[in-house]
């Protein structure tokens, strides 16, 4: 009974089998980009997924010719969207090698090395030429120290690393400096900083990151029970640098210079403005640019925040005691041919663990790659 | 050949149900019952999310030499599980600089060949503690989809070929969701609702999703505190339906998993990394040791029932292991407890090497544990006491509870990912 039951079902599948041509037509021109702008539309909460979901089956049969094409579907993508978008071109180039088909590894170099497509994409498109072609970073890699993906551009500048670790002294400080001025990443910049140190040659980690060192700061006003972090003290009121103010507990405290000397220019506001439990401290600097400029604030710190830039809040996040690292925090904000204000409120709360008694930040403005930039 | 035959019902693949419809029927002919629990070890800690496989035969002692059937190299870090459906198993992995990559694989529990392998970005927050990774849930399956999310709060769902089905950025949706010391929790799926728990000190919430088309069912807000136990799938036999348990450091909520409305709640001090296990009508919950509550004998009750508490037997990370009438639970120490699931008791204690992040899994008579350091120590309960009886080095750290499924044990490192079994 098995036999013919299994002799059944084989002869079942077979018939209902879909058809190899059909299931495999790939798309045309129309309906291509008609699926392309479905998946573009997707949006929060499941928005436009019956119809993303539709599109992706048919970009799914893409030709593996024509990946190019589908990379470039990438382009203007948001980040939901270039995610169904990835997992397309990887499904198309899977089945291809699967079924013994080459890539079009010719595009694909070239759709690499346009710069104009979309980072997402031309990364997708390398690790694709990889996949098949494992001479294929030595060969682009070292045209991507300046790479607009970061992606690419931390492989190459980990390319010139690798060279600089076995090279001789020269040789090695010349990759080493190559790769500081190329790395946006703060493991790269700090393995260049420290090895060109070791070559007698000093270069400022905070410097290259782009910390700010310089702060007035004042502080500290009431956040008992967590209630400072909503409230407007008068440093988010007015930016008076002499005028003392009321803070927690019936004190008078007033704004006060300070300079970090830390490694990484945090400001350890136990030092500057004393040990405090449900607390609210202010750090205001100001930074001149020559021309205006869209930039990011990069922050990292173990207290919930605030960031006004200018007088304008472009960020709050009510977290206390979740780790601090660099750049956890990134807000992009428009500077001003000129000064600008930046105004930091850090908020300290109530907790009793050792751990929960760091009241810290550090920060940085930077471009859209992660660039320090350095107030003039 | 294979895509053909899997049995998906998808409205997102019209056209295809049909034939869809006739393999599946000719797929139930032809496979012995055994096979159809080919359905596996479909989300943490196993399909009835109790850590328990009884009905594996998987070896109790194993090294480079014997009892490895394959091995296969991983992309990236994760402390989140394996997953097995049928002959596939499915992994997780998160990697680059910044942990911004996600990876979804999928592997032939048979040979360990690779069968496929997705990429995405993350849309969420991906900075975690240095001892977990973005890729710390398990994933969840059910009828033919995976649903992979990550501490990102990207939840994606593919089906068993790879095929992209939705994607969604649930912290690309509400951006003040996530938490930089990592999140963990794992998605449950119960009734066509996958529900996940975003709880942190942001945008806090669970969710329920449509696993058909990823659109939101219900959202409910929750305390805005750190939390990383994963829901639980409660039966209740007197309505005869599956609840979901959600458990926060405030207490235990269980709700109707299509909708999210609470059918009651129970305020305790909970821990918030091990996670509840449920079964029928009842919830061990690791508050007070561990907490045993039955519910109502009807939906109308909305007060469970305290039907013990045991200090003794509070674990650390990991989560219990509910196995034969019987509760196993690890602690801070290493020392492996067993108690009786119905009344509370403790029957035995015994004193482990090493550190427990991965949850302990039963087979049968035998609890597994894999230790933070990689050594795999079988422990079999006699009834009186508990026995070690077998050992198996994996020589890296290790941090994911293992699957149990398709005759073997599946463990993954931040590297590796092995199957152990006595059969290829």
């Amino acid at each position: 009974m098995p036999f013919r039951l299994v002799l059944v079902v084989v002869v079942v599948c077979f018939l209902l089998r879909p058809d190899e041509a059909a299931a495999e037509a790939p798309p045309d021109a129309d309906a291509f980009s008609r699926a392309v702008a479905a998946i573009h539309a997707v949006g929060p909460e499941g928005r436009g997924h019956g119809e993303a979901a539709r599109a992706w089956q048919i970009l799914a049969q893409t030709h593996a010719d024509e990946l190019t094409r589908l990379l470039a579907g990438m382009d203007g993508a948001g980040p939901l969207a270039r995610n169904w978008l990835r997992a397309a071109v990887d499904s198309v180039a899977e089945k291809a090698l699967a079924r013994g088909k080459s890539l079009p590894q010719e595009s694909l170099e070239q759709f690499v090395q346009q710069r104009d497509h979309s980072p997402h994409a031309r990364r997708t498109a390398y690790e694709w030429l990889l996949h098949v072609d494992s001479g294929t970073g030595d060969r682009l890699l070292p045209t991507m120290l300046d790479d607009p993906s970061l992606e690419l551009r931390r492989d190459a500048v980990e390319r010139l690393l690798r060279f600089a670790r076995q090279a001789d002294d020269q040789s090695a400080m010349d990759a080493y400096e190559q790769a500081l001025d190329a790395a946006r990443d703060t493991d790269q910049i700090k393995e260049c900083v420290e090895a060109l140190s070791e070559h007698g040659v000093e270069v400022s980690l905070v410097w290259q990151l782009g910390y700010i060192v310089h702060w007035d700061v004042i502080g500290p006003f009431d956040n008992t029970g967590g209630v400072g972090f909503d409230k407007p003290f008068l440093p988010e009121q007015r930016t008076s640098q002499t005028a003392e103010l009321a803070g927690k507990s019936g004190t008078t405290v007033a704004w006060r210079s300070i300079r970090t000397d830390s490694d990484d220019a945090t400001v350890d506001l136990n030092e500057m403005i004393g040990k405090h439990s449900g607390a609210v401290a202010y750090a205001q600097t100001r930074f001149r640019v020559d021309e205006p400029m869209d930039a990011y604030v990069r922050w990292g710190t173990a207290n919930a925040t605030k960031l006004w830039v200018n007088g304008v809040l472009a960020a709050a996040h009510p977290i206390y005691h979740a780790g601090m690292f660099a750049d956890q925090y990134e807000s992009r904000v428009a500077l001003n041919e000129g000064d600008n204000a930046i105004l930091l409120k850090i908020c300290q709360n109530e907790q009793t663990e050792a751990w929960a008694q760091r009241w810290l930040f550090q920060l940085r403005v930077t471009d859209a790659l992660k660039g320090a930039i350095h107030s003039k | 050949m294979m895509s053909r035959c899997w049995p998906v019902f998808d409205a997102t693949r019209p056209g295809r149900s049909a034939v869809g419809c006739v393999v599946a029927f000719c797929c139930m002919l032809v496979v012995p019952p055994g096979g159809l629990r080919a359905e596996g070890w479909t989300q943490f800690r196993g399909s009835g999310s109790d850590g328990a496989a009884p009905d594996q035969a998987v070896p109790v002692e194993w090294n480079d030499q014997q009892n490895i059937s394959w091995t296969a190299e991983l992309p990236g870090r994760g402390p989140s599980s394996p997953i097995v459906v049928g002959h596939r198993v499915v992994v997780t992995a998160s990697s680059g600089a910044h942990q911004r990559r996600l990876h979804v694989l999928c592997f032939d529990a048979r040979t360990g060949s690779r069968l496929w392998h997705r990429h995405f970005w993350a849309t969420g927050r991906t900075l975690c503690h240095s001892d977990s990774a973005v890729a710390a849930p398990t994933p969840a399956s059910s009828q033919g989809r995976i649903f992979a999310f990550f501490s990102s709060n990207d939840l994606a769902c593919l089906d068993m070929d790879g095929n992209l089905l939705w994607y969604r950025g649930v912290a690309h949706d509400y951006v003040q969701a996530g938490n930089d010391v990592g999140m963990a929790s794992s998605p449950l799926v119960v009734n066509d609702a996958v529900i996940v728990q975003v709880e942190n000190q942001g945008d806090s919430f669970a969710l329920g999703v449509d696993a058909a088309t990823g659109k939101n069912l219900w959202r409910m807000a929750r305390e805005r505190r750190a939390n990383w136990a994963s829901p639980a799938r409660l039966f209740d036999k007197a309505s005869q339906r599956n609840l979901a348990v959600l458990q926060s450091p405030d207490g235990v909520t269980v709700v109707e998993p299509q909708n999210g409305q609470i059918v009651w709640q129970y305020a305790a001090d909970c821990q918030s990394i091990p996670s509840p296990t449920a079964g029928e009508d009842i919830v061990y919950v690791p508050a007070e040791g561990i907490t045993a509550l039955r519910t109502g004998n009807s939906p109308e009750t909305a007060t469970p029932e305290i039907l013990w508490s045991e200090n003794r037997l509070g674990p650390s990370g990991a989560s219990p292991v509910i196995d034969n009438g019987r509760i196993y639970t690890v602690n801070r120490s290493g020392v492996l407890s067993c108690g009786d699931a119905r009344t509370g008791a403790m029957l035995w204690r015994l004193r482990l090497k090493g550190r427990f992040w991965a949850s302990p899994v039963g087979v049968g008579k035998r609890i597994y544990l894999v230790n933070t350091d990689g050594l795999a120590q079988v422990v079999e309960d006699t009834g009186a006491d508990g026995k070690l009886i077998g050992t198996g080095n994996f020589g890296e750290t290790i941090q994911a509870t293992p699957a149990v499924a398709d005759g073997g044990l599946f463990v993954r490192s931040d590297a590796r990912l092995w199957k152990v079994a006595s059969q290829p």
